[in-house]
């Protein structure tokens, strides 16, 4: 089930959500680095801890809102996908203005 | 209108105004010097004449170590107090016999060592009931009467082996252990008080030779006390440094067993009296100092894991050269309290003067501290030296900085966000439409 799952997913796919899905998986592979490493060591610094796993999370979040604005099947509001990219990257910043803020 | 209301004291001439000046720079000497004649003044309260003569060694020798020497009647009219203050400062009580001394009372003798004031009190085989009750309240219990102190191994005349040599002496400062053949002793026996007590010291006490033993025409003989519990000399020192010898005997001070003991009774009379009246192991403590390390003034209050220094001035009496001299000692304690001492430390002496130092880290704990020092040490005042500090937490921009511990997050955030950039470029330049 699994191979036919990945062949219909390479054919049916554009490129772009390719792209997208990678950086999520990335995102999750990062985020899963910083949990083990807090399982490892505990609660020490927790301010950084909170904004090391979040900073993946939030991301992972938002990139998969822009997945679905960018998919034609499952669009919304019906904006350009330059215009969701921009609300992407807006949010994005915001994002990490807070966790870079609260990683002292 | 004002001005005339003031009184007509006019000082018209120089000759006046020397004399009125002169007065008071000597009032000013006078309350100065005061300190320092505080302890001379001996008050000695005998109950027959007879002893002005028996004990005129004692009495001698007194005068000699430089005291000013009153003796009075136990019957007599004599005011230990005038117009509220004291007349004497210290006070040797040489009266066992007497039932009911008219002008002295139990609460007086009290009241005398409460205010810091040293006793000496010489009980004796016929002591009275009011002074057995005045004995009980420093925490001395004398031995029954028709009890008296034998030693059979030790004793110093064939046919009465009451009178014997002790030489159990307690080692106390300025007072030597082992003088002579030892001390002659003839009376009765003390007991401490059975609680444990950092105050009441055995000072002379019986070697294993030596009983108390009572005996009397309705119980018989019994023997109350035996070996090294039958206590001699009792020494006390209260909380307020005042001092109390209370000796078994009357004879001990006496001309006959000076002379029997070859010198040796007179030379530890002397040295108990000497620490009685607080020439010996007197110490103070003063000039309390803390800081931080390396500073000089003293901070209203400390962080946490501050550095801190502390320091005291610790000296003590040397009566043959008059003058305070400082206090060697390796056993002095400081703690650093908040409920519980978190930090229990030894001072150190700072190069012979009389500045003991220690150095050490303030807990990870905030609150109310204390710099505690206390010092018992059986012979020696009792030091209780106490300097509330307060300890704060880090303030909001006194944390460090960058944790190194931190780094996996540091580095995880930042590659997420070059990620973010790497994935931006990609997305957007995709041809593919």
């Amino acid at each position: 089930i699994l191979f036919d799952f990945l062949k219909e997913y390479n054919k049916k796919t554009p490129k772009r959500l390719k792209i997208i899905d990678t950086f999520c998986i990335f995102l999750i592979i990062v985020g899963a680095l910083q949990f083990g490493y807090f399982l490892i060591v505990g609660d020490f610094p927790r301010n950084s801890l909170l904004s090391g796993l979040f900073a993946p999370l939030g991301t992972m979040i938002l990139t998969v809102c822009l997945r679905f604005q960018v998919n034609k099947e499952t669009k919304y509001l019906n904006i350009t996908d330059e215009r969701a990219f921009f609300d992407y990257f807006i949010c994005l910043i915001t994002l990490y203005l807070a966790i870079v803020n609260f990683l002292g | 209108e004002y001005m005339g209301s003031l009184p007509k004291f006019v000082i018209k001439d120089m000759k006046t105004w020397t004399i009125a000046v002169a007065l008071v720079a000597l009032c000013c000497v006078a309350l100065a010097n005061e300190e320092e004649s505080q302890r001379r003044r001996v008050l000695v309260i005998i109950d027959n004449q007879a002893l002005l003569s028996t004990h005129s060694q004692f009495l001698q020798d007194l005068t000699a170590q430089g005291f000013e020497v009153n003796v009075e009647l136990a019957n007599g009219n004599y005011k230990l107090k005038e117009y509220g203050e004291y007349k004497y400062d210290q006070l040797i009580l040489l009266c066992t016999s007497e039932a009911d001394p008219r002008s002295l009372k139990q609460h007086q003798i009290l009241d005398f060592f409460d205010s810091g004031r040293n006793v000496f009190i010489a009980a004796d085989v016929d002591i009275s009931r009011m002074f057995r009750l005045t004995i009980n309240d420093f925490g001395v219990e004398v031995d029954d009467v028709e009890s008296k102190v034998f030693d059979h191994a030790h004793a110093a005349s064939k046919i009465d082996h009451s009178l014997f040599k002790a030489t159990n002496i307690q080692p106390f400062p300025g007072i030597d252990t082992k003088v002579g053949d030892g001390i002659l002793f003839r009376g009765v026996g003390l007991t401490l008080t059975k609680y444990e007590n950092f105050q009441v010291f055995g000072l002379l006490r019986g070697n294993d030779f030596t009983y108390s033993l009572k005996q009397s025409q309705r119980t018989g003989k019994t023997v109350l006390n035996q070996g090294q519990e039958v206590v001699l000399i009792a020494a006390v020192q209260g909380r307020n440094n005042a001092r109390v010898v209370i000796s078994g005997s009357l004879d001990l001070l006496s001309n006959e067993l000076y002379e029997l003991s070859k010198g040796a009774n007179r030379k530890f009379v002397q040295q108990v009296i000497n620490w009685n009246f607080g020439l010996a192991g007197f110490i103070r403590a003063t000039g309390v100092h803390h800081s931080l390390q390396g500073h000089t003034e003293q901070p209203g209050e400390y962080k946490v894991l501050d550095d801190i220094h502390y320091q005291i001035d610790i000296e003590e009496w040397n009566n043959a050269a008059q003058k305070w001299v400082p206090y060697k000692a390796t056993d002095l304690q400081l703690e650093f309290q908040m409920l519980d001492p978190y930090i229990r430390m030894p001072l150190t002496q700072k190069d012979n003067t009389a500045t003991y130092v220690a150095d050490f880290k303030a807990p990870d704990k905030y609150g109310v501290f204390q710099f505690k020092l206390i010092y018992h040490k059986p012979g020696y005042s009792f030091l209780d030296v106490r300097t509330k500090v307060t300890v704060r937490p880090f303030k909001h921009n006194e944390y460090e900085r960058y944790l190194p511990e931190a780094s996996p997050y540091y580095f995880g955030v930042f590659t997420t966000i070059a990620g973010f950039f790497i994935f931006a470029i990609f997305f957007l330049f995709d041809k593919e439409k």
